[in-house]
C-alpha cells in the first residue's frame, strides 16, 4: 500500500496508466502476430502456387531425372543474375532429380525426408528467405518440388502493412486510450462529487451545532457506511456534551447544597466559638467550587456558539457586584466606561465570569486604601489596574496557566481565576496581557474583538 | 404572616427556618411540589422560599403554575445553578428574588424581607441601620432618636440605598427611582442630593456612611 499515492484520485490514474500501457503492449504484440502469420501465409500460397505452376513445365528423362521446359520469362526467375528463387526437385526416395537456380540457398534448406508439404519461413534483417516443400505429380511419379525464395531485403508488402495499417491502429489506440483517460477523470471526479460534499458538510459540524448529521440519502451506496458510521459517532459526542452538561449542573447542586448546610450550622454557632474563620473557610471553598465549574461551563459556553454583548454593561454590572466586597476591605474599585453600549463577540456570560475573577484577583493584591481601577475604552480594550506588588516579568507568561500562585503558602486560593480569564477572554478571539501600572502595580490589558471583525474572520 | 419554605434537604429546610424564626418571621416547611401545593390549598402565606430541584419536579414548574393561576405570592428562588441564563429562566418565570447556594442566612432574611416589603405585608414596617431609622409610612427619618428633616428626594435616595444596605445602588437604578420617566433630572442631580445627603448624615452623627463606586453608584454601610 506504500507503493501507492495517498490520493484517491492520483491511485486510480496510476493504476489506470499501468492498464493502458499493459494493452497498449499487448495490443501491439497481438497486432505483430497477426501481421506476421497473415504475411506469412500470403508468401507460402504465393510459393506453393509457384511450385505447383512449375511442375507443369517437367519432365522425366529416360534416366530418371527430371528436365524443365520452362517459359522465357519463367526462366529469367532462377538465373543466377536475378538469383530470387531456387528450386529442387526430388523424389520419394530423397534423390534429387533437377536443380535450378542458386543451389546454395536450396542445399542450405533441410528437409530432404519430408514426405508432406512443409514450409517454413525466416525475416531477419539481412536477408529473408521462405522455403517450402510442395508435393507434386510428374509424368504419373509422385515427387517432391523445394522451392526457396530469397527476398534479400524485407517485402516490400509488410512495409506497406506498418505504413498503412499499422500507424493509423497505434495513432487511432493512443487517441482511444487518451480519451479513455479523459473519460476516466470525469467518471472518477462526478463519483466521488458526494464524497466531497459529505466532506463539506462534516467540516461545518462543530461543538456549536453537533445535531448535525451528514445527510445520507445523498451520498453513493458505496459511501454510505461511512457516512452512517460518522453519524453514529456524531451521536456519541453529543451524547457525551450532554452528560457532561448534565455532570457540571449535578456536581454543582450537589455539592452546593451540603455547603449551604455547612454554612448554615456554622452561622448559628456562638460567636466566640471561631465561627468567622469557619465562615472564611466555607467562603473559600465555595469559591473554588464555583471556579471548577466556571471552568467546566466555559467550554459549555463556547459550545453554544457565538454571542455578542455590552462589555461596558458588564463591567458595569461586575464592578457593582464587588464594589460591597471591596469597601469592606477597605479598598475603592472604580469604573470609567463610555455612555453608550461597547459591542464585542462573546457571552455576557463568560466575559462575566473573566471579570469577577479578575476583579477579585485585583482586589485580593491592592493594599488597603487603594484604588483598582477599570477602564472600558471605545476600542474595545479593557483594562484593571491594581496597586499590588505587580507581576514579575519571569512569571508573566505563568500566571494564566491553571493552578498556578504567585504564593504557594496560601491555601486560600486555588489558582484557576486567571486561567479563567484567559479562556473567556482567548476562547472569544480576544487577548490578555499584563504589564506594569504606572505609579505601581499591575495592569491587565485586554483586547476584545468588535463584532464586525469576528465576520470579517469568519 | 407565615413564610413557606420548599426545600428538600431536610437540615437545610430546619436551618433556614430557624434563621426565618429567629427574624421574628413565621414559617413552615415542605419538602416536595406536592406537599407544597398542598400547603399552598390550605392556608395564606406571605411568601414562599422555593428551592430549584426538588424530588418531583422543578421548582420552577412550581412557580410558574402559580403564576398562571394569577397567585402574586413573592417568591425567592433557592438554587444551586447561578449561570446568567439559569438567573434569567428564573426571572422570567416570576421569582421576585434570586439566590445562590451556599448563602448567609442574613443574606436569604433580607431578600425574604425586601421582597415583603415590596409585595405590601412588610410595606410599613420601619427600614434601619446602625442608627439610622426610616419610617416608610410617615417618611420620617431619625438618627440615634432624633428626627433628621430631609428633602423628598433625599428621602427616596435614602429609601433606595436602605432597602439595598450593603449591596450596590446603581446611579441610573435612583435617577430612574426619583425622576422616573419626566427626564427633568441634570446628569449630576443625583450626585447633588447624595452629597447633600452625606453631610446631612454626618452633621447629624449617623453611624452610616454613603461610599460613591464611581462610574456605577453607591454602596451604604455601616461605619467601622
Amino acid at each position: 500500500m506504500r507503493l501507492l499515492p495517498r490520493s484517491l484520485m492520483a491511485r486510480i490514474m496510476l493504476l489506470h496508466a499501468l492498464a493502458v500501457v499493459t494493452t497498449a503492449i499487448c495490443l501491439s504484440f497481438l497486432v505483430d502476430i497477426t501481421a506476421t502469420h497473415t504475411a506469412t501465409e500470403l508468401q507460402r500460397r504465393s510459393l506453393r502456387d509457384h511450385a505447383l505452376n512449375v511442375a507443369h513445365y517437367l519432365k522425366t528423362r529416360p534416366d530418371g531425372t527430371v528436365q524443365a521446359d520452362l517459359p522465357r520469362d519463367m526462366l529469367t526467375l532462377y538465373s543466377a543474375s536475378y538469383g530470387r528463387f531456387s528450386l529442387v526437385v526430388f523424389d520419394e526416395t530423397g534423390r534429387e532429380l533437377l536443380t535450378l537456380g542458386r543451389s546454395s540457398a536450396a542445399a542450405a534448406d533441410p528437409g530432404k525426408s519430408v514426405a508432406g508439404e512443409s514450409y517454413s519461413g525466416s525475416f531477419d534483417i539481412e536477408q529473408s528467405v521462405y522455403s517450402g516443400v510442395f508435393p507434386v505429380r510428374i509424368d504419373n511419379r509422385n515427387a517432391f518440388v523445394r522451392l526457396s525464395e530469397n527476398l534479400g531485403h524485407r517485402d516490400a508488402l509488410l512495409d506497406d502493412m506498418a505504413r498503412t495499417v499499422a500507424w493509423p491502429i497505434i495513432v487511432a489506440m493512443g487517441l482511444l486510450l487518451t480519451t479513455l483517460v479523459l473519460a476516466n477523470i470525469f467518471i472518477v471526479r462526478w463519483a466521488t462529487a458526494p464524497l466531497e460534499a459529505a466532506a463539506s458538510d462534516a467540516r461545518a459540524i462543530g461543538p456549536s451545532n453537533l445535531s448535525m448529521r451528514l445527510s445520507a440519502p445523498s451520498a453513493p451506496q458505496e459511501v454510505q457506511p461511512l457516512v452512517t458510521a460518522f453519524n453514529i459517532a456524531l451521536d456519541r459526542l453529543e451524547e457525551g456534551f450532554r452528560l457532561q452538561k448534565e455532570f457540571t449542573a449535578d456536581a454543582a447542586h450537589e455539592l452546593r447544597t451540603p455547603l449551604a448546610v455547612l454554612r448554615a450550622r456554622i452561622e448559628t454557632m456562638p460567636p466566640d466559638a471561631g465561627r468567622a474563620e469557619l465562615i472564611a473557610d466555607v467562603e473559600a471553598m465555595t469559591r473554588t467550587l464555583n471556579q471548577l465549574l466556571t471552568v467546566a461551563q466555559l467550554e459549555q459556553a463556547e459550545a453554544d456558539g457565538p454571542d455578542r454583548s455590552d462589555i461596558a454593561d458588564i463591567a458595569a454590572e461586575e464592578v457593582a457586584n464587588l464594589a460591597p466586597l471591596a469597601i469592606a476591605a477597605r479598598k475603592t474599585i472604580e469604573l470609567a466606561v463610555p455612555d453608550h453600549a461597547v459591542m464585542v463577540c462573546g457571552s455576557t456570560q463568560s466575559y462575566s465570569w473573566a471579570l469577577r475573577n479578575l476583579l477579585e484577583n485585583a482586589l485580593r493584591h491592592t493594599p488597603e486604601n487603594s484604588i483598582v481601577e477599570v477602564v472600558v475604552s471605545d476600542d474595545c480594550t479593557v483594562t484593571v489596574g491594581d496597586r499590588g506588588p505587580g507581576i514579575p516579568e519571569a512569571d508573566r507568561s505563568k500566571i494564566f496557566q491553571r493552578f498556578w500562585r504567585g504564593d504557594r503558602r496560601n491555601s486560600q486560593h486555588a489558582g484557576l481565576g486567571l486561567s479563567i480569564v484567559h479562556r473567556a477572554i482567548t476562547a472569544n478571539g480576544g487577548t490578555i496581557s499584563v504589564e506594569d501600572r504606572e505609579g505601581g502595580g499591575a495592569l491587565f490589558r485586554m483586547q476584545l474583538m468588535r463584532p464586525s471583525e469576528a465576520d470579517q474572520a469568519a | 404572616m407565615r413564610i413557606l419554605v420548599v426545600e428538600d434537604n431536610t437540615a437545610l429546610l430546619d436551618l433556614i427556618q430557624k434563621g426565618l424564626r429567629l427574624a421574628q418571621l413565621e414559617c413552615r416547611g415542605a419538602t416536595t411540589i406536592a406537599d407544597a401545593t398542598t400547603e399552598l390549598q390550605n392556608d395564606r402565606y406571605a411568601a414562599m422560599v422555593l428551592d430549584c430541584s426538588l424530588p418531583d419536579g422543578d421548582g420552577l414548574s412550581l412557580l410558574d403554575m402559580l403564576r398562571r393561576s394569577n397567585n402574586a405570592i413573592p417568591i425567592v428562588i433557592l438554587t444551586a445553578r447561578d449561570t446568567v441564563s439559569d438567573r434569567v429562566r428564573g426571572l422570567r418565570a416570576g421569582a421576585d428574588d434570586y439566590l445562590t447556594k451556599p448563602f448567609a442566612m442574613d443574606e436569604l432574611v433580607a431578600r425574604v424581607e425586601a421582597a415583603l416589603r415590596r409585595s405590601g405585608p412588610l410595606s410599613g414596617r420601619a427600614l434601619a441601620l446602625a442608627n439610622v431609622t426610616l419610617e416608610p409610612t410617615s417618611r420620617e427619618v431619625s438618627i440615634g432618636g432624633n428626627r433628621l428633616d430631609v428633602s423628598s428626594r433625599s428621602y427616596e435616595v435614602l429609601e433606595a440605598l436602605l432597602q439595598r444596605a450593603g449591596k450596590t445602588v446603581t446611579k441610573r437604578a435612583l435617577e430612574d427611582l426619583v425622576f422616573g420617566l419626566k427626564d427633568d433630572g441634570s446628569p449630576n442631580a443625583i450626585e447633588v442630593y447624595v452629597h447633600r445627603l452625606r453631610k446631612q448624615l454626618k452633621d447629624a452623627g449617623a453611624e452610616v456612611e454613603i461610599h460613591t463606586v464611581r462610574g456605577v453608584g453607591y454602596v451604604l454601610s455601616e461605619n467601622r
